[in-house]
């Protein structure tokens, strides 16, 4: 028994030096940012103007030059509820008299509950690297654990591209690109079945109402106030491609989603800026490099327009 | 509780160090509390159908074993069977049956609902209700002698490395040694350990990263064709392989950590030269339950040879029936009896010693009849079994396309993943091609006991590495 026990010992000794040696080779090589959480790390110490939300929030506001008192806290797919938790636990990092954006999308409050979703697991846990556990959705120390200390185990096949090449993330090269530099048809269609079709609307055709998330603009609202920031609701701009399919497609779409969106308006008395009709980018394809995300230039050209519009100086 | 699961990492070594810890006279306590634990660790009341199965086929034994009249016996026998076939419809069956009976009603021109009940199936109990029966069935005709001891019964009966994937035990190799202890073996825990990391990189290195190729593909068929529809299946059939002898190399290397011998269940199948000799060495602890129980009390093959044709045909349908409550499981099964009664017709009793080229041909023969039958395995219905069928050679006359498409719509396109996956059959190949005779694992451990360590610290890296990567990890043989 005592040699069977000393030689599972040594193997299983062996086997765990081997794994943290190979993990912290692993961590010191990825550089990837497969995530985009990497933007938390170099956050301002004090941020005078921010915005939240998902791709739409990612994509449209670009802050170049001003970096050091402006932050981007949008990820893909990033749900208000999320907003609200990132604005908890970050709070302390604004200034008095900040201006928080927060964008409202069409899916951001209509379609089903986020942890319905099939990839809702697999997007979640990038939160674990930037928010504590008790802000985290359906916590499980397990993958906090594998997240935090031990990714090499969760990498897979990726473990040895990471160890073998070089993951340098190259800049999301699509956002240089320009809608005008290609045929965004198909694109717009698919984004059309993406978030309108298959997540706003139910089977039997019916928009599905996201209480939980209306729930969490109304309170990131309330909490934004009570630190002393401002907040004001954004939708962005899309090319009227996209906001044409989906009149075709369901022409009570837009006053849907108007009258939710006053009913917040009405009950929080926030300020709503709305953008997806402003014909100053409907038709401006250089802007975009799809229907609905602007690029590096359009990203620009928005968030100078947002401060001219809200009278926001960022100094 | 998983085997691949961090809750089983925990278990193992604390069942483990109080079985060793615990005088002979009470090591079957032990067995029974950590097999109760380990079944009711995610659904605790799953514990209740087990003891339920447990409690009627203890009394019907003890009471076979009391009644010399030769017909209550056998009525004794029957209501025991009833009993756990019976608990083995209303958990798995009641869905199919309702689903049946409704088709054939509306087929009649009847609007019927009847029956369509969701029952959630009980992990295990297609394998546990099969290893009470045969119990019951030996105590009737003698074969062993009913237990007394209910705690050192019930132990046998949840005995948890086997219980809920197998191997189906049979009484006279289990419970001897559930009542009667072994010493430690130094040689059989370390052959244990070493099974169970080949069962752990067949598991997490092979089936579950050739897994969601195949989800992709028979979670949707209709929007592939060609190639990949190929692909996939052939990587189903070696995902199922190692799926499933990987969970009985890791049950039967527990097994040997507790001094306890479980039977082999799987013998190197996909080298095998006839379907006959498949089911000989796929499943080996199933196939020789219905040999017992199903095919032999049939008539087995000393019968006419239309009425030996008709047995294989019902135990194989039977068989079909026991993997899924579906009609294409039972297609599945009837495809593997069909081969086995034209393979009957083609017997030679005394069949020469063929070459080493018609030995390569008739493996690949069975292997690739072996893969076709897993379309109706895998497929969610019937309907996409042929839809598969139909398409898989769909762009055959440009070779080169139809290749490059079908791994390039399967999302096969990196270089690492085609590296991982090759190295990973590769080694399986060798290790299957030379277990076909001996025991590779102790061949290796006699033959290179220094440079073995190397080899099986390589095989734990891989498992550490590919354990968690964050694809479904669930043992495939737990739905049946």
């Amino acid at each position: 028994m005592k040699k069977f026990l000393i030689k599972v010992f040594v193997f299983v000794l062996i086997i765990a030096v081997l794994t943290v040696a190979l993990n912290y080779v692993y961590m010191k090589r990825d550089k990837s940012d497969l995530d985009y959480t990497r933007k938390y790390d170099s956050m301002p110490e004090k941020i005078v103007l921010c915005n939240f939300g998902s791709s739409h929030g990612q994509y449209d506001f670009n802050y170049e030059g001003m970096e050091d008192r402006c932050f981007n806290f949008a990820l893909p797919s990033q749900m208000p509820s999320y907003d609200l938790r990132l604005f908890e636990y970050y709070k302390d990092r604004f200034s008095n008299g900040a201006v928080a954006f927060i964008p409202v999308s069409y899916f951001s409050i209509f379609g089903t509950t986020e942890s319905e979703d099939d990839g809702f697991l697999k997007k979640n846990k990038r939160y674990y690297r930037i928010l504590p556990a008790s802000a985290i959705k359906e916590y499980d120390i397990k993958t906090d654990l594998y997240v935090r200390y031990l990714p090499s185990i969760t990498a897979g096949e990726d473990f040895f591209i990471t160890v073998f090449t070089d993951t340098s993330t190259p800049v999301d090269s699509r956002w240089y690109t320009k809608a005008s530099d290609k045929d965004i048809t198909d694109d717009t269609y698919t984004m059309f079945s993406r978030q309108i079709v298959n997540y706003v609307y139910d089977k039997n055709g019916e928009i599905i109402v996201n209480d939980e998330e209306i729930g969490a603009i109304k309170e990131l609202i309330s909490l934004c106030r009570e630190n002393n920031v401002r907040p004001i609701l954004v939708t962005t701009p899309y090319l009227h491609d996209y906001t044409d399919i989906i009149r075709e497609n369901y022409p009570d779409f837009f006053e849907r989603f108007d009258a939710k969106v006053n009913e917040i308006v009405q009950e929080t008395g926030v300020e709503y800026y709305n953008y997806a009709f402003d014909d100053r980018f409907i038709n401006s394809r250089d802007w975009f490099f799809n229907c609905d995300h602007l690029n590096n230039t359009g990203a620009k050209v928005f968030v100078a327009t947002l401060l001219s519009d809200t009278g926001i100086s960022v100094s | 509780m998983l085997f691949n699961s961090l809750a089983y990492l925990v278990f193992l070594p604390v069942v483990f160090s109080l079985y060793w810890l615990v005088s002979k006279e009470y090591r079957w306590l032990v067995v029974l509390v950590a097999s109760y634990c380990f079944y009711m660790f995610s659904v605790p009341a799953y514990g209740l159908i087990i003891l339920g199965i447990t409690i009627v086929s203890y009394v019907s034994a003890m009471m076979i074993d009391k009644t010399p009249d030769k017909r209550k016996r056998k009525s004794i026998l029957i209501a025991s069977i009833v009993v756990c076939i019976g608990t083995l419809i209303f958990f798995k069956y009641m869905g199919f049956v309702g689903n049946t009976v409704n088709s054939f009603a509306s087929v009649l021109g009847m609007e019927t609902d009847l029956l369509s009940i969701k029952i959630i199936l009980p992990v295990g109990i297609s394998f546990y209700t099969f290893q009470t029966m045969s119990y019951v069935i030996d105590v009737y005709r003698g074969l062993v002698a009913s237990e007394k001891h209910f705690g050192k019964f019930a132990a046998f009966i949840a005995f948890f490395p086997q219980l809920v994937a197998g191997p189906i035990e049979r009484t006279s190799n289990l419970l001897p040694q559930i009542k009667y202890p072994p010493e430690f073996s130094y040689d059989k825990a370390i052959s244990g350990v070493k099974l169970m990391i080949w069962g752990y990189y067949k598991k997490l290195m092979i089936a579950d990263f050739l897994s969601p190729y195949v989800q992709k593909v028979y979670g949707g068929p209709y929007t592939y064709d060609g190639f990949a529809l190929v692909v996939a299946t052939i990587f189903f059939a070696i995902q199922i392989y190692c799926d499933f002898s990987g969970y009985s190399d890791i049950a039967i290397g527990t097994a040997k950590l507790f001094g306890i011998d479980l039977m082999t269940n799987f013998r190197s199948p996909y080298f095998s030269k006839s379907v006959r000799e498949f089911w000989s060495r796929w499943h080996i602890s199933l196939s020789t339950w219905f040999r017992d129980y199903v095919y032999i009390p049939l008539g087995g093959n000393r019968v006419s040879r239309t009425r030996h044709c008709i047995n294989l045909m019902v135990t194989f349908l039977v068989s079909g029936l026991w993997h899924g409550a579906d009609w294409s499981f039972v297609l599945w099964g009837a495809i593997h009896g069909a081969a086995q009664v034209i393979e009957t017709g083609f017997h030679n009793r005394k069949e020469k010693p063929t070459g080493k080229i018609v030995t390569v041909i008739k493996v690949l023969l069975v292997f690739i009849f072996t893969t076709f039958a897993w379309i109706f395995f895998v497929a969610n219905s019937i309907e996409d079994a042929i839809y598969v069928i139909t398409h898989q050679f769909n762009g055959i006359s440009l070779p080169v396309s139809y290749l490059t498409n079908g791994f390039t719509t399967l999302g096969l396109v990196s270089v690492y993943d085609i590296v991982i996956i090759g190295i990973g059959l590769t080694i399986l190949f060798i290790y299957d091609r030379l277990s076909v005779r001996e025991d590779l694992i102790k061949r290796i451990g006699h033959r290179f006991p220094v440079s073995q360590w190397l080899f099986y610290l390589i095989l734990g890296m891989i498992i550490v590495l590919f354990s968690q990567k964050g694809v479904p990890a669930e043992f495939i043989y737990f739905q049946f």
